[in-house]
Formats: structure tokens, C-alpha cells, sequence
């Protein structure tokens, strides 16, 4: 019973396996390969997957040169990395304080940060719109990624790895006359270089791939971000060539990320780091 | 607040601290935690807490298009937003979606996971393929499903045809369609949700020591005794770590409603956060849109409590 069962899960199960990836993996590949159709291929009955020639670039090129498909790809690109900067920044400097001095209030401090987990953001987006509009940031930078400057969990992970430096290294070299500062730029920020990596790689998909926030707070279409400027993109032309052009293009820079650190991710993930 | 409270009792005690620069010195010792807090404290001040509780006060007043305070009512918009159909809809069809979401966006991965878990032939190529999702973006990922639903050239339709299951290619118009609107947004959300869970719970999977699967092995343990004894118990961390993140990602669900919907065919498939999104920005009925919200929020907070509640029963840690 076992033996047999183990022969066909050594061959069938790696094709069935196969498949199934396959299929999860489908609508990217048939976005892929729709932005090279035409608009009439679009819509033909049956439907097709392939494209009749891979030589259709005209889609491609007038979403690169003849939309804003660019503008919106700056845009997210300025502030999903500027936001994941000042994020990180934010959250190692009260992962130092938090891991390593003691103090009035740490533990109020402690849950004071790791309870802005427990409200949704989706329950904020009337009173933050408010504030960001009262400050006159509708339609700059800024008012997106203001939001965007705090993580509890970035705190919260930094926390932990910070905690595996060495209290009596942190003693010895203050005795040789570092400081604080000197400490955390110097000693705690190389040392953690694979967790900021994960979390920073995390937090700028995250921004990159936000929705609702960037669609309130912007409605100059030269200010949209890419998640929003592409569903935009969706309504101007009839021609859903071009949309899937843009969709294959603005996917680009999220799989080139994925590919590159899908590996690193398990093991980021298996080692205590869950999301940005 | 606290900042200034408690390093003042600590200067209270010392007189003539910057006369002397030993004393000084010592102030800023006193001070520094609080200085490398301050960045991330300002913003959770302003960004979180503050909106939080002027969400909670406007929920209890009328407030003008302007966002100006007309006057104190307590409660009664608690109680008055529900003489209105849309938003009892709203939490119908919220619970209603995750009701659907919650199971497919719990086992899916999971048996991604426990599928990938052995080393064999191609699987680092599937075990990439079960990870792509989490790659595309949730409005990506809706325009592309939107060209699969297409009630003619949608390949749906056409599959659903070809294997006999549909007589008329053009049965179902899956997102104007009453019925089928709401499932084909689960399906948008859990195929988007698929990557990073599978992730999390194959590092899982690949973290459960190999002693207890061998040793279990020898006392003639099968695949399913494995699997259901050791490998699920010692995951079950993972698993209700994702079940709490995917209660909050199906109560608050609202994107692809924004995207695909926009709340229809007859608000059929319109989320409370949705409603939040209608009554707060699109008529700028600020007081309801932030009672909503307050909903919102009690209601995954609630939804977490026993997700909490329950975990002291089914999670085992080592």
C-alpha cells in the first residue's frame, strides 16, 4: 500500500504539480503575451492566449511614448522609495531604543507602536484624508506617502534582531568612547543588512502596489501612482491591447524583484521576518 | 505626552543641570530613548491615533460637507445607519465574501505548501509558479481577471462551455451577473493572496523538524497520518497567523469593488469599506462614513478576539 502509493506520487505528482503551477501562473502569462495583441484579438471568439505575431510592438510603444504610463511608474517609484527610507529609518531608530535602553514608559512605548496593528487603515481613510488635505497636500508627494511612514512591524522585527547584538559588545565600545549614534550607524544597521533588505524589499511592493490611499489623495492625472493610472488607463482607450501593454510593463519591476529574491524571502520569512 | 512627563519628574529632582555640564550630560542620557522614539512617535500620533479617535467623535456628531461640527448626537448615528438598506447590505455582503474567501484563502495555500514541500523534479520551477502572484499588484491583477470574465471573448465562459458545463457561452455575465459578482471577486482576491501565504507556510512546512517525521515514519505512519498528526499541528502557528490575516484582508476587502463593481449589480457587491467609501467621499456624509468605519474596525477587532479565543484550542506550540 505505502510503496505503491509512493511510486505514483514519484511520477505523477511532479507533473500533476507542474499543472497546477501552470495555471496558478496563467494570468500573468496571458497578460504577458495580450500586450502584444490588437485590439480586434481582443475580442475575438474563440478566445486566444498566443498573439498572432510577437513582432506587435505598436501597444508597447505607444504606452512608453504616448501615455503617462511613464509618469505614473516615477511617481510610484519616487515615493514607494521614498517612503521604505523614511520608514526604515523610522523603525530601526525605535528598534535601538526599544532594544537597548532601559527606560521610563518602555513598555507603554512597546504596545503604544505595536497597537497601531490593530486598526485597519481602510478605518482611517476619512480622518487622514482630512488632516492631508487641511495640510494642502492633495496632489504632491508628500500627501501619499505620509501614511506610509510607520510600520509596527518593522519595529517589532528590528526589535528582535537588534536584540541578538551583544549587550557587552554594546558596553565594551562605549568604553572605548562610541556613542549611541555611533553604535547604531556603525554597528547595528551592517549587522542587520539582510533583515532591512527583506523588510525594505517588502515595504517598497507594498507601496509600490497600494490602491486606495494614492486614488484619494490624487486627482491630478499626472500625479496618479501606477496602480491607479492603469485602471485610468483601462477606461480612456477601447483598445485593451494597450491596457495589457501597460499591464505587462508596470509588472516588470515587481517580477524582476520577485525573481531576484524569491529564495531569500523563504528563508527571511522562515526566519522571522513575516511582512514589511 | 509621556516624553515630557517623565523626564521632567527625573529634572525635578536635580536643580542647576545646566550650569553643570557632568548634570547635562546626564539630561541627555534621560532623554535619549525618548529622542530615538520621537520620528515614529509624531507620525503614529498623527497618523493613526489622533485619525482614530476623530473618526470616534465624528462618529458621534453631525458634520457639514465642510467638515464642519454641527452638533453633538451620541449614538444616534450608530443606531440610524442601520434604517439604511445600503449599509445593512454592505455587511451582508461583507460577511458573505468572507464566508467564501476565508476557507479557499486558508486551504489553497496550505496544500500549495504541503504539495511543495519535498524536493523533486521541477519543484523549485513550481514552488515559483505557486509564488508569482504575490508579484502582481491588486489593480493588475483585477484588469487582467476582468478580460477573463468578459461575458464573450472571456476565456471563462469558453472553458466553462467546452467542458459541457455551460450551454450558451454567453450564460453568465460574471461581474454584472447578481449571483456570481461576489464569487468572482473572491476568486480575484484569493488568487492574488495565493504567493505570499504559500510562502509563509512552506517555510513552515520546511521548518518541521525531519527527527518527528522520521521517527513516525518507522512506526509505519503514511503520508495522510503524517501529514494530519505532525506536519499540521507543528504548522498550526503559521495557519492561524494567516487566518488572522486573511479574516482582516476579507473584512476590509474594497479595491476590487473599486476597480471591477463599483458596488454592483445592485450593491450586490458592495463592502463595507466600500459604503465607508461612498457615504464618506462620494456624497461626503463625513458623520456616516466615520460610523461606518468605526463599524469596520469593531468588526475585525471583534473577528480577531475570536480568532484569539479560539487559538488556545486548536494551536499548538512547542
Amino acid at each position: 500500500m505505502r510503496s505503491k502509493s509512493h511510486q505514483i506520487q514519484k511520477y505523477l505528482s511532479p507533473v500533476l504539480s507542474l499543472i497546477i503551477g501552470l495555471v496558478i501562473a496563467f494570468p500573468v502569462f496571458y497578460a504577458f503575451m495580450s500586450g502584444f495583441k490588437g485590439a480586434s484579438e481582443m475580442d475575438s471568439y474563440p478566445p486566444t492566449i498566443l498573439p498572432e505575431s510577437f513582432m506587435n510592438f505598436a501597444n508597447f510603444r505607444q504606452v512608453i511614448f504616448d501615455s503617462l504610463v511613464p509618469r505614473f511608474m516615477l511617481n510610484s517609484l519616487i515615493i514607494a522609495l521614498v517612503a521604505t527610507i523614511v520608514r526604515l529609518l523610522f523603525s530601526t531608530l525605535a528598534a535601538y531604543s526599544l532594544a537597548f535602553f532601559k527606560f521610563r514608559g518602555q513598555k507603554f512605548m512597546f504596545f503604544f507602536i505595536l497597537g497601531t496593528m490593530m486598526i485597519p487603515p481602510e478605518a482611517l481613510l476619512i480622518s487622514n484624508f482630512l488632516t492631508v488635505s487641511k495640510f494642502g497636500l492633495v496632489n504632491s508627494y508628500m500627501g501619499v506617502m505620509i501614511v506610509y511612514f510607520v510600520s509596527a512591524t518593522q519595529v517589532f522585527m528590528f526589535r528582535q534582531n537588534f536584540r541578538t547584538i551583544s549587550t557587552s559588545l554594546r558596553e565594551a565600545s562605549f568604553i572605548d568612547g562610541c556613542t549611541d549614534l555611533m553604535f547604531y550607524l556603525k554597528i547595528c544597521i551592517p549587522v542587520s543588512k539582510p533583515v532591512i533588505t527583506a523588510l525594505g524589499i517588502a515595504s517598497f511592493v507594498n507601496v509600490w502596489n497600494a490602491y486606495m490611499w494614492p486614488l484619494l489623495v490624487t486627482n491630478k492625472p499626472k500625479m496618479r501612482t501606477v496602480q491607479v493610472g492603469i485602471t485610468m488607463l483601462a477606461s480612456d482607450d477601447p483598445n485593451k491591447g494597450i491596457l495589457f501593454a501597460g499591464i505587462a510593463i508596470i509588472l516588470v519591476p515587481s517580477i524582476l524583484i520577485f525573481a531576484f529574491y524569491q529564495r531569500n524571502l523563504v528563508h527571511g520569512i522562515s526566519s522571522g521576518a513575516v511582512k514589511g | 505626552m509621556k516624553i515630557s512627563g517623565s523626564s521632567g519628574h527625573k529634572i525635578g529632582g536635580e536643580v542647576n543641570i545646566i550650569a553643570h555640564p557632568k548634570k547635562r550630560k546626564k539630561l541627555i542620557t534621560v532623554l535619549k530613548p525618548y529622542l530615538f522614539l520621537s520620528p515614529i512617535t509624531i507620525f503614529i500620533i498623527m497618523f493613526s491615533y489622533y485619525p482614530f479617535f476623530k473618526t470616534f467623535i465624528y462618529s458621534l456628531l453631525t458634520v457639514n460637507v465642510r467638515a464642519e461640527i454641527k452638533e453633538f448626537v451620541g449614538l444616534k448615528n450608530y443606531i440610524e445607519i442601520f434604517t439604511r438598506p445600503d449599509f445593512v447590505k454592505s455587511i451582508l455582503v461583507t460577511f458573505k465574501f468572507a464566508l467564501m474567501y476565508l476557507p479557499l484563502a486558508v486551504t489553497i495555500p496550505l496544500a500549495l505548501a504541503l504539495i511543495a514541500n519535498k524536493k523533486k523534479p521541477f519543484s523549485d520551477l513550481y514552488q515559483t509558479l505557486y509564488a508569482l502572484p504575490m508579484a502582481v499588484s491588486m489593480s493588475a491583477g483585477c484588469l487582467i481577471f476582468e478580460q477573463f470574465y468578459q461575458r464573450k471573448a472571456g476565456i471563462l465562459n469558453y472553458m466553462l462551455n467546452q467542458l459541457g458545463l455551460m450551454q450558451n457561452t454567453t450564460d453568465i455575465n460574471w461581474l454584472n451577473d447578481k449571483v456570481w459578482a461576489l464569487p468572482a471577486l473572491v476568486l480575484i482576491v484569493v488568487w492574488l493572496h495565493i504567493g505570499f501565504n504559500f510562502m509563509l507556510l512552506l517555510a513552515a512546512v520546511r521548518n518541521v523538524p525531519q527527527e518527528l517525521i522520521e521517527s513516525a515514519e518507522l512506526d509505519g505512519a503514511g503520508y495522510w497520518s503524517k501529514t494530519l498528526k505532525i506536519t499540521l499541528p507543528m504548522v498550526s502557528p503559521t495557519i492561524f497567523f494567516v487566518i488572522c490575516t486573511q479574516t482582516v484582508a476579507a473584512l476590509t476587502m474594497s479595491g476590487p469593488v473599486m476597480i471591477l463593481t463599483k458596488g454592483g449589480p445592485l450593491n450586490t457587491t458592495s463592502t463595507l469599506i466600500y459604503y465607508v467609501y461612498t457615504t464618506g467621499f462620494r456624497s461626503t456624509n463625513y458623520s456616516l462614513g466615520s460610523t461606518a468605519s468605526i463599524y469596520a474596525f469593531l468588526l475585525t477587532f471583534f473577528f480577531l478576539l475570536i480568532n484569539f479565543l479560539y487559538e488556545k484550542k486548536g494551536v499548538v506550540y512547542e
